[in-house]
């Protein structure tokens, strides 16, 4: 099946990290790479089948909620890559009505991933992160969920600033969930 | 970093338990004063009948988040439709016979907001609603005779002559109806608090915004800026002259404040509204104040009040009206996700995708609803789950409900008539600027300072043999601040129960069914207060209460 999108690499050494909680500072890499993909949400997409392959112990049992539950959002797989010898590993989903993404990464390295994405004809909103993450190089993992912060002066969400990216800590398994409008 | 601009240096507070204190919350009808508009009889939305299940099947979760969300006072909008609606089922209401004993058991006071507009004429309620001021005028005393008969009146904190009726526009015929109804129902209730609604704008208001939104422009006065403004203030003062003959019948005057910036309601602008129309209409100066709703903005999307700064913006309002001698009651709009307390998982039907279990959060009107499933429940099932509000209320209404008597109020460095309460409205004004950056993908390093405070409010038990300090720290920095009593020593360990958020999380929104950013704590510190002097430890962007026992010096 070919895909109609895109990716490549840009290595950026950047001197500070940008990271949404001070515990992800512990052991990372200070440089963050930048991948960028084009999202076709009229693709039709394909049946997506989670797996928690390739991961264990109490990550795997961690993650397994935020996978499931992703899958249950958006159960069509539009676009997928492994990358750095399976390191590092995305999937873009959505559901059967254009109205939801999400994001599926993991990030087995010690350093931030960014997926900047492009997307015509709709706009995503804030993104919901629903993350296991390890601050010491996988031994101990944790969750957090969240919203980042918004500028939300009215009290009502607007799209997400450009460019739209998606943030992916080191030793990190994540689901982010995009609404679009 | 983080910075933060600290106001005033530390100096030590002092509580001297002779002092004549700011108000006693056992005069107040509402006590413990700090609640929520909403009482889960609502019909849901989404077409899921909640309230059936709330007060029916799911009663003892109901129960449990009540009290763990602390919800001792409450507010029921339309009281007189949803008691005649609900007693003919249950339908798609509950009925009021299975929520009024849970509320009277609980020890929960309900504001209850009646509306003349209309009744059912019988007690089926299959005949057209009519507004015929005879029957309106018999329904309303039928409740009042039921809520009597059944002795729940110690549970009505008091009856609201309607919600926000300035809306609308004639206040003259409004008035008139309520003064054929009101002397009826001090026949039968003698002491019944009665409250009347009053709103006072100024240009800006977010309120109106909101309201200009639902409603749709040609249903609101054109012009906008001053003359928008002036009407609705226009229809209180000729409500207040139009009701004369019946205000020594008013215990209350009602407001309902929205905004968190400076200019607008909640703030210490609101109080300031307040005092100034009782000197434009003196007729009512001296009645006590609900605020029966409020929140630091107006319609919005419900995601905003699942971060923890839009909890500590509230616990600054919340002690700041606490410490204001004319007001009683106040109500958080509402106890659901809008207001950040309860998050309630329903059984959603969605057009054309059927039934999902999951939280429906009020969302920008454009974008329609948000929702977050549930995957800790099987479907059909609901249930409650703590939203970042809900802590804060559990905290303080707790110290309050045994310790009624409201001493001081102070910010750091600052106490008494010297402590302003502007602590609310600096903090969200600069969490803004926070915001902005952080949006934008900027970093903590480039934020520009909070302007946080520590502000605290003193309250006593009614022997003096207790103190609890309800506090609440928007520095980022922890404070340790002395405390020193006059005229009694501190006679035991000090319980703290704190919750609190890293301070580089406050901006983050929670979600629900996840592990929430905030974390409670409850410890026993045994060595802080020693004789009549100690040292109140308080973290950054923290909310706590510390009770302590005393003794009072000519008791030794």
């Amino acid at each position: 099946m070919s895909y109609r999108f895109y990716c490549r690499f840009i290595l950026i050494s950047a001197g500070a990290l940008f990271s949404f909680s001070p515990s992800f500072a512990s052991l990372q890499d200070d440089a963050v790479d930048v991948i960028e993909i084009n999202v076709n949400i009229d693709k039709q997409g394909s049946s997506f089948k989670p797996s928690l392959g390739g991961i264990s112990g109490e990550a795997k049992k961690l993650f397994s909620r935020y996978l499931f539950l992703g899958a249950k959002q958006a159960p069509l797989l539009i676009a997928h890559n492994e990358l750095e010898k399976k390191l590092f590993s995305w999937s873009v989903c959505k559901n059967g009505k254009n109205s939801t993404l999400v994001f599926l990464t993991r990030n087995n390295t010690k350093r931030t991933k960014k997926i900047v994405f492009t997307l015509s004809g709709k706009e995503p909103l804030t993104p919901t992160y629903r993350r296991v993450y390890s601050s010491d190089g996988g031994k101990k993992w944790r969750t957090i969920a969240f919203e980042p912060p918004h500028d939300s002066v009215t009290g009502y969400f607007q799209s997400m600033p450009k460019p739209y990216t998606i943030e992916v800590p080191p030793y990190s398994y994540q689901s982010a969930t995009v609404r679009l409008k | 970093m983080i910075f933060n601009v600290i106001f005033a240096a530390v100096t030590a507070i002092l509580i001297d338990v002779n002092q004549s204190p700011i108000k006693d919350q056992r005069d107040s009808t509402c006590g413990p004063d700090l609640g929520y508009a909403g009482c889960l009889t609502e019909i849901s939305l989404y077409n899921d009948p909640f309230s059936t299940w709330a007060y029916g099947a799911g009663i003892k979760d109901t129960e449990n988040a009540l009290r763990n969300c602390g919800a001792r006072f409450l507010r029921q909008w339309d009281a007189v439709k949803t008691w005649q609606y609900g007693m003919t089922g249950p339908g798609n209401l509950a009925h009021p016979k299975s929520y009024w004993p849970l509320w009277k058991k609980m020890g929960i006071k309900v504001l209850l907001t009646l509306e003349h507009y209309g009744a059912w004429p019988d007690k089926a309620c299959a005949k057209k609603r009519t507004g015929d001021i005879k029957t309106v005028k018999r329904v309303i005393l039928e409740y009042i005779r039921w809520i009597i008969k059944n002795r729940y009146q110690d549970v009505v904190a008091g009856l609201e002559l309607g919600n926000e009726p300035y809306f609308g526009n004639n206040p003259e015929e409004y008035a008139e109806r309520w003064c054929e109804i009101i002397p009826e129902i001090k026949k039968l209730w003698p002491d019944v608090k009665i409250g009347m609604p009053i709103a006072e704008y100024r240009a800006g208001d977010p309120d109106l915004d909101a309201v200009r939104k639902r409603l749709g422009e040609k249903k609101m006065m054109a012009g906008g800026g001053e003359f928008e403004i002036n009407r609705f203030n226009q229809w209180s003062g000729r409500f207040v002259v139009a009701m004369s003959n019946q205000l020594h019948n008013i215990s209350h005057v009602i407001y309902h404040f929205y905004g968190g910036d400076a200019p607008y309601g909640c703030s210490q602008s609101g109080f300031g509204r307040i005092k100034n129309f009782e000197k434009i209409y003196p007729q009512i100066a001296g009645k006590r104040v609900w605020i029966s709703e409020w929140r630091e903005r107006s319609d919005e999307d419900g995601r905003c009040h699942q971060m923890f700064a839009s909890t500590l913006f509230k616990a600054h309002y919340m002690l700041s009206c606490l410490t204001q001698p004319n007001i009683d009651g106040i109500n958080l709009h509402c106890i659901g996700s809008l207001s950040g307390a309860l998050n309630i998982s329903m059984n959603c039907s969605f057009p054309g995708e059927g039934w999902r279990s999951g939280f429906m959060f009020q969302s920008d009107p454009l974008q329609g609803y948000n929702f977050y499933p549930d995957p800790d429940v099987k479907p059909g099932q609901r249930r409650y789950v703590m939203g970042p509000a809900a802590p804060l209320f559990k905290i303080y209404t707790d110290a309050l409900v045994k310790h009624p008597i409201i001493h001081e109020h102070g910010t750091l460095g600052k106490q008494g008539d010297k402590a302003s309460c502007w602590s609310s409205a600096l903090f969200y004004g600069s969490s803004h600027a926070q915001r902005s950056v952080l949006n934008r993908g900027g970093k903590w390093k480039d934020v520009p300072p909070i302007k946080g405070n520590v502000e605290w409010v003193s309250t006593l038990n009614p022997e003096k043999t207790s103190l609890a300090m309800l506090m609440c720290n928007t520095t980022v920095e922890e404070q340790k601040i002395p405390i020193k009593l006059v005229n009694a020593k501190f006679a035991g360990a000090a319980v703290v129960r704190s919750v609190s958020c890293e301070p580089e999380l406050i901006y983050h929104h929670n979600i629900p069914s996840e592990t929430p950013l905030w974390k409670m704590q409850t410890e026993k510190k045994t060595s802080d207060f020693m004789d009549s002097e100690g040292v109140l430890t308080i973290g950054p962007d923290t909310i706590q209460t510390v009770v302590v026992p005393i003794k009072k010096i000519e008791d030794r």
